[in-house]
């Protein structure tokens, strides 16, 4: 019986992005427990909700987060539609959609870049950053913010793609497509990358479903689960399938999240060809008065959105639950029986956002 | 054409009392905890504690609302929902909420946060 | 099929191809359209009616009625642009070209011409001039009014023509 130590991890190490420390309880090398402490970067913004009036509290919502930021906007503007009972025109949905698309890739390739740096395969990280930075200028080029995009409002977007953009969009995404078949295999067919994420870090559908994970995580190990499939935005007009591995391991997430990459081109393809002409708002007048909750697919998993709020121009609340908070269980379980030497790889495959996560 | 899955999605109002009823019902259904959460009202004066539930198969939600007073406690649904234990700790270290027997709690140091309770009806500082 | 070297067609590609980075502060970066980088202002449209300042979520406007300045703190905004939205008179503009960092909040303090407020105060004055003798004259037409259906109906008359004298007296 060899002696427990603990071994703190993070909120500084060089695999961590952003801030989480997690106090392993180790046994030789390998780890028995894994206790995660939150809360080094929370601002409290959910506080903030009575101190900004609803349409100006959009542009706090955005900047929870860089890389989610869309998706935060996009969930806010909908729970607040969904009170005031608006329908948007259907030519904003499919901006909308076209917009998330562009941002989960630009997301997924962060996260895989990270992932190739995590392992030590430094060409393979600056290839996928020089293929996201197109992502970036894309996104700089119809929305006006390389991260930010603050194009939502309630009732609509503000912002037009016109056809010139969409062409640029097109060309863009044919050679994000090449270079990205480069690399996906490096990353499915390279012994280096498989001989370190193969078979570690397993999960398997039942643990998933006992812990509660959600997002690739939970695809990875053989849930088709994806709220894209709910309808919200343009997603009720296009065709997809959730995109699913069987083999739950560190491998699996890497082989979800590229495929993911893929699948965003394909739905901007389709998004596309079916965009109507027409308005990109509708007025909107009023305040809010009820509640309301709504889920959407971000990146990193399923959000929820809850907005309350009570008829004048502050909302009462508005709550936020991030996909990384859902899967802290499953990353916790994950640790547990793990290498030392592995955790790093686990900690970043479940794509941690903490500052989401604290917001 | 896609199909696009019609789900329901609503807000339903339980008694304190009859939660933990709720919960042990939900996991019998196979149905997953997608978020707890609580907020304190400070023109009613009261806590309004949400706990979703979600059918991963037909993507059916339902938000259970408990309402508290200050001094009312909760009990926990971590004994059914183990992974609930960060939802709960959350809900007593920014809230201040009472919950009764949390299975893995974090005794107010899962947000390593300088101020107690910063969303709660009393502020303080640890 | 795992094989060793998968990526090294890639790297030896990219030891004869030219960087894909530019050199950036020799080489001016290329904004697209559209690029939101700073708020710019054309003072002589504004109006001073501070909704920008009201409606900013990160409080970083200050506007002045009575001095006629218009201040934004560069590091406080977050170039959200809802300003530029709610700008009545569209005078608020978002361009391209970030803010550089400083060693301290750099504030821009943008001042009106005096000229056009002090015109614009006089207008003002005008209206308002122009509105009272709208309402003086109003009154007067009441009064006239009144007395008329006093002098038809003898029992009123006593009452009716003081409260229309008075009413001009204290709008004055």
């Amino acid at each position: 019986m060899a002696r427990k130590t603990v071994v703190p991890f993070g909120p500084q190490h060089p695999v961590l992005p952003e801030p989480i420390h997690i106090d392993l309880v180790m046994e030789d090398e390998k780890v028995l427990e894994a206790v995660p402490n939150i809360g080094f970067i929370h601002r409290g913004l959910e506080g903030l909700a009575d101190k900004r009036d609803f349409n100006e509290l959009l542009y706090v919502v955005e900047r929870t987060c860089g890389i989610c930021s869309f998706g935060h906007g996009n969930g806010y503007v909908q729970a607040v539609e969904k009170i005031m009972d608006v329908e948007i025109p259907d030519r904003a949905k499919f901006l909308r959609t076209i917009w998330a698309e562009i941002a989960r890739m630009h997301s997924h390739l962060l996260w895989l870049g990270l992932q190739a740096d995590q392992f030590g395969f430094e060409s393979l990280f600056y290839e996928i950053w020089r293929i996201r930075e197109k992502v970036l200028d894309l996104l700089e080029l119809t929305t006006g913010g390389r991260l930010i995009f603050s194009v939502n409002k309630i009732g609509g977007v503000i912002k037009d793609i016109g056809d010139d953009k969409m062409k640029a969009i097109l060309t863009n995404m044919s050679s994000i497509e090449k270079d990205m078949r480069v690399v996906q295999k490096t990353f499915m067919g390279d012994y280096s990358v498989q001989s370190r994420t193969k078979g570690i870090g397993v999960l398997t559908k039942d643990q998933i479903h006992e812990l509660g994970a959600v997002g690739p995580v939970a695809r990875a190990s053989g849930i088709s689960r994806d709220m894209r499939k709910l309808g919200y935005d343009g997603y009720g007009m296009i065709d997809f399938e959730p995109i699913t591995s069987v083999f739950g391991d560190c491998f699996a997430r890497i082989d979800v999240r590229l495929r993911e990459v893929f699948q965003s081109i394909d739905i901007i393809r389709q998004a596309i060809d079916k965009i109507p002409q027409g308005e990109l708002s509708v007025n909107v007048k009023g305040n809010p008065n009820g509640e309301a909750l709504v889920r959407i697919e971000q990146p990193r998993g399923e959000a929820i959105y809850y907005v309350h709020s009570n008829g004048t121009k502050f909302i009462d609340r508005y709550r936020n639950r991030t996909p990384t908070f859902a899967n802290l269980p499953a990353l916790c379980e994950m640790l547990k029986g793990a290498n030392y030497a592995d955790v790093g790889m686990m900690v970043v495959t479940i794509d941690p956002c903490i500052s989401c996560t604290e917001r | 054409m896609a199909e696009v899955i019609e789900a329901a999605n609503e807000i339903v109002e339980v008694d304190r009392d009859r939660l933990l009823e709720t919960a042990i019902l939900m996991k019998h259904q196979g149905r997953r905890l997608v978020q707890a959460q609580t907020t304190w009202y400070k023109k009613s004066e009261t806590y309004e504690c949400l706990y979703t539930f979600t059918d991963d198969d037909t993507y059916d939600t339902t938000t259970y609302k408990v309402i508290l007073t200050k001094d009312q406690s909760v009990p926990s649904i971590t004994s059914i929902y183990p992974y609930a234990n960060f939802y709960e700790s959350e809900m007593t270290e920014l809230y201040g909420v009472k919950i009764e027997m949390i299975d893995g709690d974090y005794h107010d140091k899962l947000y390593r946060i300088k101020a107690v309770h910063p969303f709660g009806p009393e502020e303080g500082e640890k | 099929m795992a094989r060793i070297m998968r990526f090294a067609s890639t790297m030896l590609a990219n030891l004869f191809k030219p960087p894909v980075t530019t050199k950036y502060p020799a080489e001016p970066i290329d904004f697209p359209e559209g690029s939101r980088g700073h708020i710019e202002i054309e003072i002589d449209k504004c109006i001073s009616c501070s909704l920008c300042a009201l409606n900013c979520p990160a409080g970083a406007i200050k506007v002045d009625r009575v001095k006629g300045t218009w201040e934004i703190n560069r590091m406080d905004c977050v170039q959200c642009g809802y300003c530029t939205i709610k700008c009545p008179k569209k005078c608020l503009h978002m361009m391209p070209g970030y803010t550089e960092p400083e060693k301290e909040k750099k504030f821009d303090l943008f001042q009106r011409d005096p000229a056009v407020m002090e015109a614009e105060r006089k207008k003002k004055a005008e209206a308002a001039a122009k509105a009272a003798a709208a309402k003086k004259s109003l009154a007067a037409k009441k009064a006239a009014e009144a007395a008329a259906k006093a002098a038809e109906s003898p029992a009123a008359a006593k009452s009716e023509p003081t409260k229309a004298e008075q009413k001009p007296a204290d709008q004055a």
